[in-house]
């Protein structure tokens, strides 16, 4: 692994640096892959970048983490699956309900 | 003739609490939230004649709270103290002078996620500093960036909706999550993933 990770610095990060635009315009074209489809040369960029820099390779993966997580959490959250629950306040239930009826028998 | 659930008397304790949780996690604000689960009962109310009893009750008023929630949204982007610079504070991430330009600045590279076993990231304490990390996005960029993580919906309609330019939209939702990653790695990962910062 170690081996692997200094191969990676030394030997192919300078030449994928000097082949791809730099991290900056990489994290933006892996955001906009989330939301549209690249352009084939915008994805083979992202590709060969990603080969040698492991932090927009991190990028990546983490957006994609971040992604998962949300889903499962908006849902969880929802339909409330944990212990603590997250209602109305006492207060608002009761203007609600006021304000129902005032609709319902007026 | 009209079910129990159907029964309008019985709206606010079947589903009251359903559409305020799904209101909190989109606006984050309590007090919003209870206001916009108020306008859907009402919206509900005037317009029961018209719903056709095919989709049950909850999903019928889960969608016009979703269009209460849309409202809310285009409101919130158009409004002037919103307004936030997009080019400026972007970029704090990247060196943006000499040799280096547009590598990540140490300290601010992305930590090592993986030393977490995944199921911790399902804990309940992750998603509660998620949603902290949420709430703490620029309002106009939260309004974008809900609409489409939590609500799904795509890159044209959202363009649409809030006229905006597909390039602007990019430029948000790149700001969004960018901020998001940050946030949780300063508030979740940060003990765990000091070692491998510096390697830029």
């Amino acid at each position: 692994m170690k081996h692997e990770m200094k191969f990676k610095m030394k030997i192919i990060k300078p030449v994928t640096d000097m082949l791809t635009p730099p991290c900056e315009d990489i994290t933006r074209l892996i955001s906009k892959s989330m939301d549209s489809k690249l352009t084939l040369r915008e994805r083979i960029q992202v590709r060969i970048h990603i080969l040698g820099c492991i932090l927009c390779h991190r990028y990546q993966e983490q957006l994609m983490k971040i992604k998962k997580t949300l889903k499962k959490s908006v849902n969880a959250f929802q339909n409330d699956e944990n212990e603590k629950e997250e209602t109305l306040s006492p207060e608002s239930y009761n203007r609600i309900k006021s304000s129902i009826d005032n609709h319902l028998f007026k | 003739m009209i079910s129990e659930d159907a029964n309008p008397l019985n709206w606010l304790d079947e589903h009251g609490n359903y559409l305020f949780r799904y209101a909190l996690i989109r606006v984050s604000e309590r007090d919003i939230a209870e206001d916009l689960v108020q306008e859907t009962f009402l919206a509900a109310l005037k317009s029961y004649s018209s719903f056709d009893g095919k989709s049950n009750i909850r999903t019928w008023l889960t969608s016009i709270l979703r269009h209460k929630i849309m409202d809310h949204f285009r409101h919130i982007y158009k409004s002037e103290k919103n307004k936030v610079d997009l080019k400026s504070g972007e970029m704090d991430d990247f060196i943006s002078d000499g040799n280096k330009v547009g590598r990540w600045r140490p300290g601010y590279a992305p930590g090592d996620w993986t030393v977490t076993p995944d199921d911790r990231l399902q804990q309940k304490e992750f998603m509660q500093i998620l949603k902290e990390c949420l709430g703490a996005l620029p309002d106009r960029i939260a309004s974008v960036f809900n609409l489409r993580e939590i609500e799904g919906l795509d890159t044209d309609e959202i363009c649409k909706e809030f006229g905006i330019s597909t390039t602007n939209f990019w430029v948000i939702m790149h700001r969004a999550r960018t901020g998001l990653r940050r946030c949780l790695e300063i508030h979740w990962f940060d003990n765990t993933s000091t070692d491998t910062r510096d390697e830029a």
